[in-house]
């Protein structure tokens, strides 16, 4: 008997707001989070539209409780996100079941090497920059500030990881080696991945728009974003109300291109197909696909062709929430995994912003103005990343 | 647990990657940071691609292909890996690039190349599998986390061939850190920082090309010294090796070669009766150091013996049927993995065991 993989929590802290209620409401009510940079210490202020969480590290330290030592930014928002799913799913600790923690990041702590880099010049600073540098560090403190000292793992796929992140924790909790786990990712902004999308001539001035035949490229965003994972029984046993179950996933590499996806999205296809397959789920049953839709030329043609392709003239609601969050880099797919559960607990679509014209290929318009979803039952939740990862999570209604 | 490997290749700073036996191991020079012996890798690139790719991803490549090779597999079903720190090479190229020129005129092929993992999404363009592919990066657990994923992937029944591999590439930059932080062992002091790129052909089914067989893969992170973390590995022990028994070899790691601290204590009280060797004299300390030992130890079973080069204590190594590679990470994060050769016993337990 396959385990089924419930969600008893989930906690977000994004450029709408600090915490799950706030991006939802903000996703609700059709608000975004994108503007001008006001908090990085860029020369690209002015040039471009980012998704900035409204806190500086020091005020995000205050909100973590980290006193004065700072873990780096993407961390802090790691632990917030984190606490707020553990308290969301009611857990006063781990002790009644095996629990683990399956987090994810490509920032890491790279907005203090930034600044160590140049800058360090005693033997404490120099460790500072080496523990707290590289992924591992990130995990290992959201863990110590949720008192867990179960099993841990880190992933970092890009664009993918916490999706990623999510479906691992997922198949340990399938297989029985573990009963409960926090499951999610966090990316913080940062100039060195400020510069690296802008390098890559991919951002847009403007705040994005995804599926739009004029888009011109991505909003970076930041972010957090975990779930709390649990098997059914071990969730029942302590009386915990799931949200929603993590009922399928599919994972698939695109071989395109290490930084494009193959014009037809093959590799969307198949995460998209695999997912589907592994719900047991036909592609008429899903009730919105919460799209990767990053706003770039290349991403939401290639994607939208694999949405025509897989439900063929029968496309669901569809579209991406980045118009309002920014694309949150690492965290992104547990960001709209949780997304996800939020609409499934409102049973609402969210809408896709700044859509106007369908991309002249394709003749697909997304979801544009939130949208009351009685009994939305399946959720579609994409993620394609550099390396041409593709990730495909399917969570349905309990 | 019961998966099988099937091709294991390595590049490391041993001549582990020309395919001799053990005997070619060495004991490396005293130095404080051990460079890869990197292979001719024409046979792995062509001219331009060879350019275009960093060392980390160069060394990868070349081990997995490499391993594709020895297992005789057509193709692999999936890919996954574990890298702590990625391709720091390239991470610190652009971030350099970006402090001195103020954000301005940067290389995005140099971003693309730095992100955690482009060296294994390299790996699997390489080897053409668009099938399931995921990176772990956590330090002492990258490795032993990716191959934890590979023996569930196969034992879910949807890839029967897993593409498993750990690489960490030792930068110039990394080892500058560690000597400002006061970090770097002076030469002959203890094990150097290394690096290295190790892949395997993980096999649901035991077939004909089998190596050795995987028994299990264990973690344990802020276990409570001493008796929890010994508890732990003896019971893992006691489910895989029947009769209570004891592995014939433990490889530890992350002891620097000082033969101090925890692992180096518990391994002395739980396996008296084993052979045990610190196998990062050989390869240097780096996050994913146990892929080394892990090629290693299907190296030593495949011989049956321990190279001369690798010194051990405890009992003499006679015929080694068994290896438990013991690794930790600044005393926080413990891994272990238990190797026996491919016909040994079935499990004593009929499920899959917990791993702690």
């Amino acid at each position: 008997m396959t385990r089924r993989v419930v969600v008893t929590g989930l906690g977000l802290i994004t450029a709408l707001g600090d915490d799950a209620a706030a991006t939802a409401d903000a996703l609700g009510a059709s608000r975004s989070g994108l503007g001008p940079i006001v908090i990085l210490e860029t020369r690209h202020r002015g040039s471009f539209a980012i998704g900035e969480v409204r806190h500086t590290s020091a005020e995000l330290r205050a909100l973590a409780g980290t006193g004065e030592d700072d873990p780096g930014r993407t961390t802090l928002l790691g632990i917030i996100a984190a606490r707020e799913a553990v308290a969301a799913a009611r857990l006063a600790g781990f002790a009644d079941a095996p629990t683990g923690l399956v987090s994810a990041t490509t920032v890491a702590g790279m907005d203090l090497t930034e600044v160590l880099h140049g800058g360090a010049q005693r033997p404490e600073e120099f460790r500072t920059l080496l523990e707290t540098h590289d992924c591992g560090h990130a995990t290992e403190r959201v863990a110590d500030a949720l008192g867990l000292r179960g099993p841990l793992a880190t992933v970092s796929t890009a664009c993918t990881s916490s999706a990623n992140a999510i479906l691992v924790a997922a198949r340990l909790i399938r297989a029985g080696v573990l009963d409960r786990a926090v499951a999610g990712g966090c990316d913080a902004l940062c100039r060195f991945v400020v510069n690296g999308f802008y390098s890559l001539r991919i951002v847009d001035p403007l705040p994005c728009r995804p599926f739009d035949d004029s888009r011109a490229g991505l909003t970076i965003g930041e972010g957090a974003a975990y779930l709390v994972l649990e098997a059914e029984q071990t969730a029942a046993r302590r009386g915990a109300r799931p949200l929603a179950e993590v009922r399928g996933w599919g994972v698939a590499n695109d071989l395109f291109h290490q930084t494009g996806s193959s014009p037809e999205g093959d590799g969307a296809l198949a995460a998209m197909r695999a997912a589907l397959s592994a719900a047991g789920l036909d592609p008429g049953q899903v009730g919105w696909v919460n799209a990767h839709g990053t706003g770039t030329e290349n991403n939401d043609l290639s994607e939208g062709r694999a949405l025509v392709r897989l439900f063929g003239d029968r496309v669901p609601p569809f579209g991406s929430t980045k118009g309002a969050t920014g694309h949150t880099m690492g965290a992104a797919g547990a960001v709209e995994a949780a997304i996800s559960v939020l609409a499934l607990q409102r049973e609402i679509i969210y809408p896709n912003l700044n859509f106007s014209t369908p991309m002249k290929e394709i003749g697909l318009a997304p979801v544009t103005a939130p949208r009351s979803a009685p009994g939305l039952a399946h959720v579609l939740s994409n993620s394609l990343g550099f390396g041409g990862n593709c990730t495909s999570l399917l969570l349905s209604r309990v | 647990m019961d998966a099988y490997l099937e091709g294991a290749s390595c590049v490391s700073a041993q001549p582990s990657f020309s395919g001799g036996g053990l005997d070619e191991l060495r004991a490396p020079a005293e130095a404080r940071a051990l460079r890869a012996v990197e292979p001719p890798y024409d046979e792995f690139f062509a001219p331009g691609q060879l350019r275009r790719t960093g060392r980390l991803a160069r060394m990868s490549v070349a081990a997995a292909r490499r391993a594709i090779a020895q297992a005789g597999a057509a193709a692999v079903d999936a890919v996954v890996t574990g890298s702590g720190l990625g391709c720091f090479e390239e991470s610190e190229e652009f971030l350099v690039a970006m402090l001195e020129r103020e954000e301005q005129f940067l290389n995005p092929s140099v971003f693309i190349q730095a992100t955690h993992h482009a060296a294994s999404s390299q790996v699997a363009f390489a080897v053409g599998c668009r099938g399931y592919h995921v990176n772990y990066a956590h330090r002492a657990f990258s490795f032993e986390a990716a191959l934890l994923d590979a023996a569930l992937l196969a034992g879910e029944g949807a890839a029967p061939r897993v593409l498993v591999g750990g690489m960490d590439e030792l930068a110039p930059n990394y080892v500058r850190f560690h000597e400002r932080a006061g970090l770097l062992p002076a030469p002959g002091e203890g094990a150097a920082l290394g690096e290295g790129a190790a892949f395997f052909v993980l096999a649901r089914e035991r077939g004909p090309a089998a190596l050795a067989r995987l028994r299990g893969v264990g973690f344990a992170f802020r276990p409570e010294e001493p008796g929890e973390l010994a508890r732990l590995v003896a019971g893992f022990v006691a489910e895989r090796l029947p009769g209570g028994a004891q592995p014939d070899l433990v490889l530890l790691g992350g002891t620097r070669g000082t033969g101090t601290g925890p692992l180096a204590r518990i391994a002395r009280e739980l396996f008296p009766g084993s052979a045990r060797a610190e196998f990062t004299r050989l390869c240097g300390e780096y996050h994913t150091a146990s892929a080394f030992a892990l090629w290693l130890a299907v190296r030593i079973l495949g011989e049956g013996r321990v190279p001369q080069a690798l010194p051990t204590e405890g009992a003499a190594p006679g015929a080694v049927r068994s290896v438990l590679i013991l690794t930790h990470h600044q005393e926080l994060e413990y891994a272990w993995t238990l190797l026996t050769v491919p016909e040994a016993p079935a499990s004593l337990m009929p499920t899959l065991p917990a791993p702690w």
